[in-house]
C-alpha cells in the first residue's frame, strides 16, 4: 500500500494553527504519511510536527467556507486547525482518520523513522534478562534460568527466557503452564535481599467449577517457600469476581490444595472500567465551561483516584508481606497481564531503591510491563477521546505511571528521575518514533523484527543530553522501604497530565530550574574545594 | 494499613512553636517570662483520638494547657494556648459507668478536639474545668490577656515593622501630580472610630467633604486609599456601603467624591466599584439603611457584585469542613465531602475577586473602589489579596506582615469578634473564620507561584496559631482606637517581634527577587486544593507533603555556604604561595564571592 493513496490533499496553505499556552501560527499544512506538519516557513518559528499515531479522535466544522478541524491526541492536547476551503477541509480531514487508523503495525512510523542521533548505546540490549540472573545470584542461588519458553510454545505471553525455583525442571513448567491461563505459569519477579523473601507472578489457575488441581503447580510454588514459612497469595479480584472466574474455567487456589498459602483478595478494576474512569476524567478536566461547582464530584465520579487508590493499596500489601511479614508472595488475577503488574511493579519501586533510579526504572518497565508481556499495543491503541468501539484498550499502564507520580510526590527526595520521566513514558506508550512499545508481548516483537528494524527508545532517552532533563535534583539516594499513605487526602490528581493543557505549568518549572541551579552551582563549588584541597596538599608536600 | 512509615506519638508540632528558645524549664514544664503555673491536676487520661489513651498530668497556668504523660516510653506531651480553646464541656456525669467516660471535652479554634478522663471521686475534673475556663476566658472572668503578662524579649522590635508614613512613601504617595493627600484628620477617631488615624484621600476633596462623605457611609468608613500603582495611578480605593436605604438617598458630596477618585489618574471611562457581596444580599441591605451605588446616583460608575458570601455562611462551611476531618477523616467519599462543604468554592470567590480587582487596576488601567457591608472583612480580603497580585513587596515577609498590620489590622477587621479572644460565648454568631480564609488564600497563590513569596507554609501556620494564641498583642481587640486606648504597644509584644527573630524558619528556599510581575492565580477549582498541612495536621497519619524538599533544599543552602566558607579560607592560605593561578579562572561559571542573581535566595 501506498500512503500517498492516503492522502488527497498533501499540502493547503494559510491554515491557522491554534494550540494551548502557544500563540497562533498561520502557515503551511502538509500530510506526509505518518506526519500532520504545519509550517510557518519563517526562520526561527516553531513548527507542529504531529503523528499520526497520536491522534486519538478528530472533528470538523464549518462556518461558510471556512473548515475548523479539531485534533484531539492520546497525549490528552486538543488542537484546532482553520483550514480555507471546504473541499480541501474535508480531504484533509479524511486522510487524516484514515492514516491514523492504519491496521498494519509495520506501516507505523518506528519502521520508517530513522535516527538522527548517533546511537551510543543500543536500548534493545539494555537490559537482558542473563544481566538480571548474574545480579541476583550475588544474593540467592536458590533460582534458575528457564529457557523452557524459547520457542514462545509452553507460554506465548511470555519472554523466551525465565526465572524458576532451581528445584523446578522444565518438564514441570510444561505442566503448570497446563494449569494456568495462557500458560503462564508462576515465575519470579522479585527478590528481597534483605530478608530473601520473594514476589512470583503468574495467571489464575484453571480449576473450574469443579475443582480441578495440579500437584505440580503446588510443587512449584512450595518449592518457593523456607521450611515451616507460609506465603500469601494475592489475589487482584475480589472474592467475589474470582468465584465467578471458575464458571469460565479459570478459578483461584483452594485453602485445601496450598494449606502453606493464605488467599488475600483486592478488587482492582481492569479494561473497559479503567477505560471509562480515564474518559470521564478527561471530559471533566477539559470541561470548559465556567460552572466548575461540581468540580469535585466529577472527579470523585470518575473514580480514577479511587483506582489509584486500590492499586497502591495492593502493591503496599505484597511489600508489606514481604517486609513486614517476611513472608513470599505469589500475585495473580485473572490473565495475569494487567492488574497483577501494576502490583508487582509498583511493589518493586517501595521495596526497591535500585528502580527508583533512571536505570533501574527502565529495567523494570523492561522486566516487568514489555517482557512479562502486557499488551501495550491492544491497551494503548485509543485514549480518552475516540469514538471508535473499544476493544481491548484500558489506561493500565498510566495508572501504574500515576501511582509512581504519587510516591514521587510523598518521596520528592528519593527518586533519581523527575516527574517529565513520567510523562514521557506515557506519552510514548501511546505515539512514538520508536518500537518499544509495539507489539503486545516479546512473541510478537521478534516476529515485527522490532529489534532490526526499529529504534529502542532507551537508545534515544538514555544518551547524555536527553537524560539531563529527566534528573531529579533533589535526588538522595534513599536505601530504605518507602511506604506511600493511600489516604484519599494524600492522593492527588496528577496535573502534570490532565491539567497540562489547561494552565500553563511555567511558574512550577521555574522554581525547579531554580532548585536545578542551586544544586549545580553547589556541585561547582565542591569541585573547587576539592581542586584547592589537592594543590594545598600538593604544596605541602613540596615545602 | 500503608499509611505514613512512623506515625509521631501525637502532640506539639504547631503549638510547640509556641515554646519559645528562652522558656524556663520549671517543674519540667516550659514557661514562658511571665507565665506561672495556676494549677496542677495528677491522674488524668488524655483520650487521644489517634494513639489511644494517655494516662498523665496536666498543668494549667496563664498561657497554656499542659500535659505530660506518665509513661516516660513514649513520652508524650501536648502542650496547647489556652486562647486556642473555644469551649470547655463536661461529659458524663457522676453515675456514667463507661471506661473513661467523665470527664471534659475541649473543642479548639484550630480544628481539633481534645478529650481528657478523670476520676470520678474528688473534686478534680471541676478544679480543672474552672481554672480552664478561668483561663481560657480571661475576659469573661475579669482578668486580662496572657499578652499583657508576657515579659518574653527579643532582638527586634515588631511594632516597628509597620509604619504608616513610610508605607504610604513606599508607594509614592504623596504623588507627583499632587493628586493624593495624606492626612491627619482622623487622629482622634473622630471621623471613623474604626479606621486608623492616618489616611490618604483625594488631594481635592476638603475635610468638611470628608466628614459628609463619611456621613454617608456605614460606620462612617468614607473611601480611602490602600494602593496607588506606580506606573499608572490607578489606585484602590476600600470603604464600607453607602447608606442609601429603602428611599434611595443620594450624597451629591459622595457622589462628587467619588468622581475624583475616577479622574485621578486620568482615566475618563467609569470607576469600576467592586461590591464583594452577592447581589441579593446587597440589595437586601438596602432594608437596614445600607445598600450599593445605584445607576442613577453615579452615573459614571459601574457596580460589579462578587458573589462572596457572608460570615455566617463562612463559619457553617469551616464547621462541616471540620466534621469530615476531625477526629476521623472521612474516606469513601472524600472529594464530595469535600465539595459539601463549600470551602473552597468560597475561597475560589473570594481569589476570582481578587484577581479581578488586580486585572482592573493592572491591565485595565483605571481605579477600584472596594466595598461589602462594612467593609472590614471581605473587603479587607479582597484589597489584601489583590495587593499581594501587583505588589511584590507584600510577598517579602516584611511586606507581608506590613500588609497584614496595614489591610487588617489598622483598617478595623474586627479580630477580637470574629475570633472571640478570651471569650467563653463560643456560640456567638460574630464568630467567622474570615483571617483564615484569607490566609488560605494566599496559600493557594503559594503553591500556584512556588518562587514568588519569600515566606513558606510554616510562617503562615505561625501567624494563624498566633491569631489565637494571645500570647502578642497583634490580633488583639478590633480597632485603633481600642489598641491605643489599651497602649498596647507599650504593654504587649507585637507577634512580629517574635517571628522575625527567627526568621530562618520561614523562609521559603524557592524565592526569586526581583519578580515585580503581576500575579494571576487560576481560581478554577481544578486547581486548588485542601490545605491538608494546615486543617489536617493533628492526624499524625498525613504526611506533611511539602517537608522533604523545603528540608532538601535548606541542607543543601547550608552544605553551599560551609563550601564558600572553605573556599574562602583555602583562598586564603593559597594567596601567599602566589604560584597557583586564581581560582575562579578554573570554572568560568562563577566567581568565589556569590554574586549571581541566584545567590541571593540563601538564607
Amino acid at each position: 500500500m501506498e500512503f500517498a493513496e492516503l492522502i488527497k490533499t498533501p499540502r493547503v496553505d494559510n491554515v491557522v494553527l491554534q494550540r494551548p499556552f502557544l500563540p497562533r501560527v498561520e502557515g503551511t499544512l502538509c500530510l506526509t504519511g505518518h506526519h500532520l506538519i504545519l509550517s510557518s516557513r519563517q526562520d526561527n518559528s516553531e513548527e507542529l510536527w504531529l503523528l499520526h499515531s497520536n491522534i486519538d479522535a478528530i472533528e470538523k466544522r464549518f462556518v461558510g467556507t471556512l473548515g475548523t478541524i479539531t485534533i484531539k491526541c492520546k497525549d490528552l492536547r486538543i488542537i484546532h486547525l482553520d483550514i480555507p476551503g471546504m473541499e480541501e477541509c474535508l480531504n484533509i480531514a479524511s486522510s487524516i482518520e484514515a492514516l491514523s487508523t492504519l491496521d498494519s503495525t509495520t506501516l507505523m512510523y518506528p519502521f520508517f523513522y530513522r535516527p538522527m542521533f548517533e546511537v551510543l548505546e543500543d536500548g534493545w540490549h539494555s537490559f537482558l534478562p542473563e544481566h538480571e540472573f548474574t545480579l541476583l545470584s550475588v544474593s540467592t542461588d536458590e533460582w534458575r534460568l528457564s529457557y523452557v519458553n524459547k520457542d514462545f510454545t509452553v507460554c506465548p505471553s511470555y519472554p523466551p527466557i525465565v526465572m524458576v525455583p532451581k528445584s523446578t525442571d522444565d518438564e514441570i513448567l510444561k505442566k503448570v503452564a497446563t494449569f494456568r491461563q495462557g500458560g503462564r505459569f508462576p515465575v519470579l519477579s522479585y527478590y528481597h535481599k534483605k530478608n530473601g523473601m520473594v514476589m512470583m507472578r503468574s495467571s489464575q489457575p484453571l480449576t473450574g467449577t469443579n475443582g480441578r488441581r495440579c500437584k505440580d503447580d503446588e510443587k512449584l510454588i512450595n518449592a518457593t517457600l523456607w521450611a515451616g514459612k507460609r506465603g500469601y497469595i494475592i489475589d487482584t479480584r475480589s472474592l467475589n469476581a474470582a468465584q465467578q472466574a471458575r464458571t469460565k474455567g479459570g478459578g483461584f487456589e483452594q485453602e485445601a490444595h496450598y494449606p502453606q498459602w493464605r488467599r488475600i483478595h483486592k478488587s482492582i478494576e481492569r479494561y473497559h472500567i479503567l477505560q471509562e474512569s480515564l474518559i470521564k476524567l478527561v471530559e471533566a478536566s477539559n470541561d470548559q465551561s465556567h460552572n466548575m461547582d461540581r468540580w469535585l464530584s466529577k472527579l470523585e465520579a470518575s473514580s480514577w483516584l479511587t483506582h489509584v487508590k486500590e492499586i497502591l493499596t495492593t502493591a503496599c500489601l505484597a511489600a508489606q508481606c514481604i517486609d513486614r511479614e517476611g513472608a513470599s508472595v505469589l500475585v495473580h488475577g485473572g490473565e495475569g497481564v494487567d492488574s497483577t503488574l501494576q502490583v508487582t511493579s509498583l511493589a518493586h519501586i517501595i521495596l526497591d531503591p535500585q528502580c527508583r533510579t533512571i536505570n533501574g526504572f527502565e529495567a523494570l518497565i523492561e522486566r516487568e510491563w514489555l517482557q512479562a508481556g502486557h499488551p501495550f499495543q491492544q491497551r494503548c491503541a485509543q485514549s480518552a477521546y475516540s469514538n471508535s468501539k473499544q476493544k481491548n484498550e484500558a489506561p493500565t499502564f498510566l495508572l501504574f505511571l500515576d501511582c509512581c507520580w504519587q510516591i514521587q510526590r510523598q518521596f520528592p527526595c528519593s527518586f533519581e528521575f523527575n516527574e517529565q520521566f513520567l510523562i514521557v513514558l506515557f506519552e510514548h506508550a501511546y505515539a512514538s518514533q520508536f518500537g518499544t512499545f509495539l507489539g503486545n508481548n516479546e512473541n510478537e516483537r521478534r516476529k515485527l523484527k522490532l529489534q532490526q528494524k526499529t529504534v529502542s527508545l532507551w537508545s534515544w532517552m538514555n544518551r547524555p543530553k536527553e537524560l539531563e532533563k529527566y534528573f531529579n535534583p533533589l535526588y538522595e539516594a534513599n536505601s530504605l522501604v518507602i511506604w506511600p499513605s493511600v489516604a484519599p487526602q494524600s492522593l492527588q490528581l496528577w496535573e502534570g497530565v490532565f491539567l497540562r493543557w489547561n494552565r500553563s505549568l511555567k511558574y512550577l518549572n521555574e522554581a525547579w530550574d531554580e532548585i536545578t541551579h542551586i544544586v549545580e552551582y553547589n556541585k561547582d563549588l565542591q569541585a573547587k574545594v576539592n581542586a584547592l584541597r589537592r594543590q594545598l596538599a600538593e604544596l605541602q608536600t613540596e615545602d | 494499613m500503608a499509611s505514613a512509615s512512623s506515625p509521631i506519638v501525637n502532640s506539639t508540632s504547631a503549638a510547640n512553636n509556641v515554646t519559645n528558645k528562652k522558656a524556663q524549664l520549671t517543674d519540667e514544664i516550659p514557661l514562658l517570662a511571665g507565665e506561672d503555673i495556676k494549677s496542677k491536676e495528677k491522674d488524668v487520661i488524655y483520650i487521644c483520638h489517634f494513639n489511644g489513651p494517655k494516662k498523665g498530668v496536666v498543668y494549667i497556668t496563664n498561657y497554656r494547657l499542659y500535659f505530660k504523660s506518665v509513661e516516660m516510653d513514649p513520652s508524650m506531651t501536648l502542650d496547647i494556648p489556652l486562647g486556642v480553646i473555644s469551649r470547655v464541656e463536661k461529659i458524663g456525669g457522676q453515675s456514667s459507668r463507661g471506661e473513661n467516660s467523665y470527664g471534659l471535652e475541649i473543642t479548639c479554634k484550630d480544628m481539633r478536639n481534645l478529650r481528657f478522663a478523670l476520676k470520678q471521686e474528688g473534686r478534680s475534673r471541676k478544679s480543672m474545668f474552672e481554672s480552664l475556663t478561668k483561663y481560657a476566658f480571661p475576659i469573661s472572668s475579669g482578668l486580662q490577656f496572657f499578652a499583657f503578662e508576657n515579659k518574653e524579649t527579643y532582638s527586634e522590635d515588631g511594632w516597628k515593622v509597620y509604619v504608616p508614613i513610610e508605607e504610604f512613601k513606599r508607594q509614592g504617595l504623596p504623588d507627583e501630580k499632587r493628586k493624593w493627600r495624606i492626612t491627619n484628620i482622623n487622629q482622634n477617631y473622630e471621623l471613623c472610630d474604626t479606621y486608623p488615624p492616618i489616611l490618604v484621600v483625594p488631594a481635592s476633596a476638603g475635610d468638611d467633604d470628608l466628614r459628609k462623605v463619611a456621613a454617608f457611609r456605614s460606620k462612617g468608613r468614607l473611601p480611602v486609599l490602600s494602593w496607588i500603582h506606580p506606573d499608572n495611578q490607578a489606585v484602590i480605593v476600600r470603604c464600607s456601603q453607602p447608606l442609601v436605604g429603602m428611599s434611595g438617598k443620594r450624597s451629591k458630596d459622595d457622589e462628587r467624591y467619588l468622581d475624583i477618585i475616577r479622574e485621578s489618574n486620568g482615566q475618563t471611562q467609569k470607576l469600576t466599584i467592586f461590591d464583594a457581596r452577592p447581589s441579593v444580599n446587597a440589595v437586601a441591605n438596602k432594608a437596614t439603611g445600607g445598600g450599593y451605588e445605584g445607576d442613577d446616583a453615579y452615573q459614571r460608575a459601574e457596580v460589579i457584585f462578587l458573589d462572596i458570601h457572608n460570615i455566617h455562611v463562612m463559619r457553617e462551611s469551616l464547621r462541616k469542613l471540620k466534621d469530615i476531618v476531625y477526629p476521623s477523616v472521612e474516606e469513601s467519599h472524600w472529594l464530595s465531602s469535600l465539595e459539601s462543604t463549600h470551602w473552597l468554592e468560597h475561597i475560589k470567590f473570594v481569589l476570582a475577586g481578587a484577581i479581578r480587582v488586580a486585572d482592573k487596576v493592572s491591565s485595565g488601567k483605571s481605579s477600584a473602589l472596594i466595598h461589602c457591608s462594612d467593609g472590614w472583612d471581605r473587603t479587607a480580603q479582597l484589597t489584601s489579596l489583590a495587593l499581594l497580585m501587583l505588589d511584590s513587596y507584600y510577598r517579602t515577609t516584611k511586606g507581608f506582615e506590613v500588609l497584614i498590620e496595614k489591610e487588617w489590622i489598622s483598617f478595623g477587621h474586627k479580630f477580637a469578634t470574629r475570633i472571640g479572644h478570651g471569650d467563653k460565648n463560643h456560640a456567638d454568631a460574630d464568630r467567622s473564620p474570615i483571617f483564615l480564609q484569607f490566609i488560605d488564600c494566599v496559600w493557594q497563590m503559594t503553591k500556584q507561584f512556588p518562587t514568588a513569596f519569600q515566606f513558606n507554609e510554616l510562617f503562615l501556620i505561625t501567624i494563624l496559631d498566633h491569631l489565637y494564641s494571645c500570647q502578642f498583642g497583634t490580633f488583639l481587640y478590633t480597632c485603633e482606637q481600642q489598641r491605643w486606648k489599651e497602649e498596647l504597644r507599650k504593654r504587649t509584644v507585637s507577634l512580629w517581634s517574635y517571628v522575625n527573630s527567627e526568621m530562618d524558619k520561614y523562609i521559603n528556599p524557592f524565592y526569586t527577587k526581583d519578580q515585580h510581575r503581576v500575579l494571576y492565580p487560576v481560581a478554577s477549582m481544578r486547581h486548588l486544593d485542601l490545605w491538608v498541612n494546615y486543617y489536617i495536621r493533628w492526624n499524625p497519619w498525613f504526611r506533611q507533603q511539602q517537608d522533604p524538599v523545603q528540608q532538601r533544599y535548606k541542607e543543601l543552602l547550608v552544605v553551599r555556604e560551609q563550601l564558600l566558607k572553605k573556599l574562602e579560607e583555602l583562598q586564603i592560605s593559597d594567596t601567599p604561595t602566589g604560584i597557583l593561578p586564581h581560582v575562579s579562572n578554573s570554572s568560568p561559571s562563577s566567581s568565589p564571592v556569590p554574586v549571581s542573581p541566584h545567590s541571593q535566595t540563601m538564607l
